[in-house]
């Protein structure tokens, strides 16, 4: 071989050589890449339950690091697909749903099977010239050419859809598969975090509707999950009891469903003013309301006289629908209570305990006879912070069941 | 004998020409939507209608595909020979699964569906070179 065949054989490796080294570092930048984007997603994840958050943040990273454009994310919601996050799409097309089985996402979603689709636009021609049907508007890039879907699995569980879309004819290869493959996996878990935190959360909230909050918080408990029978707690609190005048006699003009619609119209006039005067409800017995106010009697006081005027525009409202008035009698008293859990083991409730609760209820018992709404007892009185904004009218001395001394009693109506 | 640099023609982007003949001899040119790629030394088409491709096949398995490169759209020619039919698998799956996602956008699952994957043998792959400089007409 002569001399220049040599160094024209030794040029020619050495550029394949270098060919081949710019080869592996293209592929070990990719893969640098591939760990970057994962290692921030599963960060990503940690760090926020919002799922919304969460896919806008994802959806720009892969757009960033891998160039997918134009991506979606739908969720399966009762045997649909539907679009919760897009990326780079003209039209959003959030909340537009896909049936199971049907495009390139349905049929992703039902057959649990990554897809890789290209020359889109020629396909879907072929097919509607042939069948001479249009296509069903499905949510798409406008123009899409090519198209990835990848379901999201947690174990056997299908959560939803991942799709990137490219108005380009042949925008995708294995490497792109590849690299979905591994960011669906911490998307499903992602979308499986959140959506087991959600259920969480909506177990709290149905929970704090039975016992509420503010009752948990007198015994130093954050959550439902932390109480235990026989916690308690003893303060000085006030209480408000109140109940429908000859709500019987009402009641058996109604059926059933009636008396239930009516009851739940009337608690959910009355039942608001409690929490805006920073008191909770203890429980509902029938049509009446006992209700606690840990902080101070004045916010009782306010909260018996709002309910008055809310009483009124009430009567108001259900005069159009033909019914006659109804009257309420509101009791307040003052004193220790203890704050707890009660039952046994199986069944537990929060409750508050003591004499002041039966001398509230008696005190409401005589508003009747005394033709009066609002009645408070002298404790309350003594114990308000600013009696100057009431006209307090002594209505004399009511006994109480199994107490030796009578209760000084006041009418009370708003200083104008 | 596939180069990764044909797969793009593979990809179902500008559909494929496929010539096969009958038992007489008689030539027969129809378009496929797309000559899947199975390995490096396999393709594969879709069997969705009984057509004349396929009757013909059965008499001669020697077939002649050609394909559209979507980037410079340079024209490829495969020589083909059917070696088998898949009714199940991996690959009648992928088939089968895109086939589905395009029908199913206009109501045509039920129609357009898969009945085989026609599995061939590629015995060359050539450049068709003519065709890339069509003599100008003056």
């Amino acid at each position: 071989m002569s001399e220049t065949g040599l160094s024209h054989e030794i040029k020619q490796q050495m550029s394949e050589n270098q060919r081949q080294i710019d080869q592996l570092n293209d592929q070990l930048s990719r893969k640098t890449d591939e760990i970057k984007i994962i290692q921030t997603i599963s960060s990503e994840i940690l760090n926020t339950l919002d799922l919304e958050v969460l896919f806008g943040n994802i959806m720009s990273l892969m757009h960033e690091v891998f160039g997918f454009e134009h991506c979606m994310i739908l969720l399966n919601e009762d045997e649909q697909l539907r679009v919760a996050a897009s990326h780079g799409h003209e039209d959003q097309g959030i909340g537009m749903t896909v049936p199971m089985g049907k495009g390139v996402i349905g049929t992703v979603a039902q057959r649990r099977k990554i897809m890789r689709m290209m020359g889109l636009r020629t396909r879907r021609r072929y097919v509607q010239r042939t069948a001479g049907a249009d296509a069903d508007a499905l949510p798409s890039l406008k123009d899409a050419d090519s198209q990835i879907a990848i379901p999201l699995q947690v174990k056997d569980k299908l959560v939803g859809v991942y799709t990137v879309e490219s108005d380009k004819a042949n925008a995708f290869d294995a490497l792109d598969e590849e690299i979905l493959t591994i960011v669906s996996n911490q998307v499903a878990a992602a979308i499986d975090n959140a959506s087991a935190y959600n259920e969480l959360q909506k177990l709290a909230e149905a929970n704090s509707r039975f016992v509420p909050r503010q009752f948990l918080r007198l015994l130093g408990k954050e959550s439902i999950t932390e109480t235990e029978l026989d916690d308690q707690i003893e303060s000085a609190m006030t209480v408000l009891f109140s109940d429908i005048r000859d709500f019987t006699p009402l009641s058996e003009s109604m059926s059933p469903a009636e008396t239930f619609a009516f009851v739940n119209d009337y608690l959910g006039t009355m039942a608001p003013v409690i929490r805006e005067h920073g008191g909770f409800i203890d429980k509902y017995i029938g049509d009446a309301i006992m209700a606690i106010f840990p902080n101070s009697p004045g916010e009782a006081v306010a909260a018996g006289l709002k309910m008055e005027q809310h009483l009124a525009l009430f009567n108001t409202r259900t005069a159009e629908q033909g019914r006659p008035p109804i009257r309420i009698g509101i009791g307040i008293h003052t004193g220790p209570l203890v704050a707890g859990i009660v039952g046994f083991a199986e069944r537990l409730e929060g409750t508050v305990i003591g004499d002041c609760v039966n001398t509230a209820s008696r005190l409401e018992g005589v508003t009747k006879e005394l033709s009066v709404t609002l009645l408070v007892s002298e404790t309350v009185v003594n114990e308000l912070a600013d009696e100057s904004e009431y006209v307090f009218n002594s209505l004399g001395e009511v006994a109480v069941k199994g107490k030796a001394q009578k209760v000084q009693v006041f009418g009370v109506t708003e200083r104008l | 004998m596939i180069a990764e640099d044909l797969i793009p023609a593979l990809q179902g982007i500008v559909p494929a020409w496929i010539v096969t003949t009958s038992d007489e001899n008689i030539p027969n040119c129809t378009c496929v939507s797309q000559v899947y790629p199975v390995d490096e030394t396999h393709v594969a088409i879709s069997n969705q209608f009984f057509s004349k491709t396929f009757r013909n096949l059965q008499n001669n398995k020697h077939a002649v595909v050609q394909v559209i490169h979507p980037a410079d759209n340079s024209m490829w020619v495969l020589e083909i020979e059917h070696v088998r039919t898949e009714t199940e698998g991996a690959l009648f799956d992928e088939m089968d699964m895109q086939l589905a996602a395009i029908a199913s956008m206009s109501n045509m699952e039920d129609v357009f569906k898969l009945q085989s994957a026609y599995v061939f043998k590629v015995h060359s792959v050539s450049h068709l070179t003519e065709a890339q400089h069509p003599a100008k007409s003056i």
